[in-house]
């Protein structure tokens, strides 16, 4: 995968005067890793990057407000990608355990995968459908990657608005 | 280790079958006990399941036995061991036969083998060390994004007493909540609350909360009051506040955290 890739956050004073940093990982879980595995998330348009943000404030003021897009710019050898049906079949994902609730539930399979995907290389990354799309009822993709994974020639680039990487990892 | 020092270890015992009787090695570790016919019933399994069976055939031969404890371990979120006994202490094992046992479980690596109660006792007390270890060695980190900035700019500076510690009357007050509900959350009586609001002893558990107001950046005044009490599609349609008061503070503060960093959900 060799694309840039998005992500829309709050346009926050705090945010706005000393960004953190967009290649942080928390460890928090999230859609494709457990707890305590590192993982990066961002979106493959902004189109979908802007549905994902207004699932995340919808309902609130900050729905409508102005927000700030970033942009990653990413060089995967090999991505596991979940649009594809042979992939899905053979790791025995069905497309509820795309969608499945994950917060504050036991380890998802999807989450499982993750986990193991963390754990080798030279797979960096998992492609798979965004929430916020389908519930919108249109297609729409994020990129969860893994950093633990990563190994070059592989690199995830945060670019700043003159196109100028900000942030490598690699 | 001794079962005596195996205090906070959930243990259980069941065989294939209607029946099952706690072997004489096992007694000392008193543990729970299920028929195999009706381990369907169980939600999850415990840290250690042993299966107790005269030999690997005749496990095999209960094969929707195997199906329903491997599912039950499939859905059992973190560490969890299965551990086969069998009786005959001395008959010859077929490599086979535990490669078929192994084939009905996804995390087959969780699953343990031992013959004759001398190994089954040894056994026991690797798999509860194993999973000792994993607790400690897999409790994940968890660090915060957002600490730093919001240190510097006082978003939650509201929040803290004099001491600059976090004060648990006021994150009450900004939630809503009342200080023995708060207190509730804590593990704390409202006593101890009211007397030391900011005790070093509450800042772990009161840090999901100001994780929780940060959002007042975005979300000023009486929106993060309605945000709180507003269904949440991202939360299965349970507002905020109610995951907050059945105390999963840290779930809507990662969701927080993710609607900061702007993290795909």
């Amino acid at each position: 995968m060799r694309r840039r890739l998005q992500r829309c956050v709050p346009l926050l004073d705090f945010l706005r005067g000393a960004p953190p940093s967009f290649l942080y990982t928390s460890g928090r879980a999230g859609r494709c890793n457990p707890a305590g595995v590192e993982c990066l998330y961002f979106s493959e348009s902004e189109a979908v990057a802007a549905e994902e943000y207004r699932l995340a404030w919808r309902g609130t003021p900050a729905e409508h407000q102005p927000k700030l897009t970033f942009q990653a710019r990413v060089n995967l050898r090999q991505v596991l990608d979940l649009a594809q049906t042979p992939t899905l079949e053979a790791l025995g994902l069905t497309s509820a355990d795309l969608a499945v609730s994950w917060r504050g539930k036991p380890l998802t399979r999807l989450q499982a995968i993750g986990r193991a995907v963390s754990r080798q290389k030279p797979i960096a990354a998992i492609r798979y459908p965004s929430f916020a799309a389908r519930k919108k009822g249109v297609a729409g993709w994020n990129v969860a990657i893994f950093p633990e994974a990563i190994e070059a020639p592989d690199s995830v680039e945060i670019l700043g608005t003159s196109g100028v990487p900000l942030a490598v990892l690699s | 280790m001794s079962p005596a020092t195996a205090t906070s270890l959930h243990l259980l015992l069941t065989a294939p079958g209607g029946e099952v009787t706690v072997p004489p090695w096992m007694r000392e570790w008193s543990p729970k006990t299920i028929a195999g016919n009706r381990v369907g019933t169980l939600r999850r399994l415990p840290d250690i399941t042993v299966v107790d069976a005269p030999e690997p055939s005749s496990v095999l031969k209960s094969e929707r036995f195997l199906s329903t404890l491997a599912a039950r371990h499939a859905k059992t979120p973190g560490p969890s061991k299965v551990l086969f006994v069998f009786r005959h202490r001395k008959a010859p094992t077929d490599v086979g036969q535990l490669e078929q046992l192994l084939g009905f479980f996804d995390r087959f690596r969780d699953v343990e083998f031992a013959r004759g109660a001398d190994q089954a006792a040894f056994a026991l007390q690797e798999s509860w060390a194993k999973l000792r270890r994993d607790q400690t060695a897999e409790e994940p980190v968890l660090r915060d994004p957002f600490a730093e900035l919001t240190t510097g700019l006082a978003l939650t500076a509201d929040l803290r007493a004099a001491s600059g510690r976090l004060s648990a009357e006021k994150v009450a007050g900004c939630f809503g909540l009342s200080v023995a509900e708060l207190a509730r959350l804590l593990g704390r009586s409202r006593q101890a609350v009211s007397k030391t609001d900011d005790a070093e002893s509450s800042q772990r558990e009161l840090a999901p909360f100001e994780r929780i107001a940060r959002l007042r950046a975005a979300l000023p005044g009486a929106a993060f009051s309605s945000w709180l009490n507003a269904g949440n599609e991202l939360l299965d349609d349970e507002t905020p506040l109610a995951r907050i008061r059945a105390g999963a503070a840290g779930e809507v503060a990662d969701l927080a955290d993710d609607m900061l960093s702007g993290a795909p959900g």
